[in-house]
């Protein structure tokens, strides 16, 4: 009953225990990286980081305003973007 | 790539100018368009002169919007406008001069010149037909300005009109 359930969550099967051994995450997948898993492990801290300094709210980065701009986008075709602009 | 909107006018020495209270061609800015197309919150336009030897008249019009200009002697259509594209595209320079004077009386020159930021230009001169249509390839760039006219000249000095539009 042990092993079915360690068997559905990953793991190795250890012939002389006769237990599976749960894997850290990363070897479950053998993953290692951004490649490999699409995660990007550094933007991702840095990204939960700032939000948790600005208190999870999503407000701008400081000093920055948000602007919707006129562009000519791709066809020739006018277009509106928000851009986040900063004095200099 | 996208263009950031310049304008609402300006010229090639300044594409951000604000649109003039007078709409005269002696103020060197012109409308700055999306290639043929509307801007979100302003349509295409181009500044127009409509000049003769008993008139003069300047404005702003649409794209196919004609313009006529009416004299004794002569009679002549400028247009001015800017554009930004990220593509080529064309326009159609149309023209209709027409007199109560006999047929032939009439001598049509046309001319127009472009030239973008980026260095890039072009010209052309001819003495037309009195109507007609010419297409003008205008190429991708972040700013450009194009000027054209055509004028009507009656040697019997009677009476001359002339219709233009950019289309």
């Amino acid at each position: 009953m042990e092993s079915n359930v360690n068997k559905e969550s990953g793991g190795i099967f250890d012939v002389e225990t006769g237990y599976y051994k749960p894997l850290e995450p990363n070897e479950q997948t053998g993953r290692r990286n951004i490649q490999d898993d699409g995660v990007d492990a550094v933007n991702r801290d840095r990204a939960l980081q700032n939000s948790i300094e600005s208190g999870g709210t999503g407000d701008l980065p400081d000093g920055f305003a948000e602007e919707t701009l006129d562009i000519v986008d791709s066809n020739n075709t006018a277009a509106q973007r928000i851009f986040l602009t900063k004095s200099v | 790539m996208p263009i950031l909107r310049a304008g609402p006018w300006g010229n090639l020495n300044s594409p951000h100018e604000d649109e003039p209270t007078v709409k005269d061609d002696l103020t060197n800015i012109y409308p700055v368009n999306c290639a043929r197309g509307d801007w979100p919150n302003q349509p295409w336009r181009l500044l127009y002169n409509k000049n003769s030897d008993i008139s003069i008249d300047t404005g702003t019009a649409a794209l196919g919007s004609p313009i006529a200009a009416n004299g004794v002697n002569y009679a002549t259509v400028y247009f001015d406008f800017n554009w930004q594209a990220t593509e080529a595209f064309d326009v159609t320079f149309q023209w209709d001069i027409t007199t109560s004077s006999p047929p032939g009386s009439i001598f049509p020159t046309l001319e127009w010149s472009w030239d973008t930021i980026e260095g890039t230009g072009d010209y052309y001169f001819d003495t037309p037909l009195e109507s007609g249509t010419i297409d003008i390839t205008l190429p991708a760039s972040t700013f450009g300005t194009m000027r054209a006219y055509i004028d009507g000249l009656d040697s019997n000095g009677v009476d001359v009109r002339t219709e233009a539009s950019i289309m």
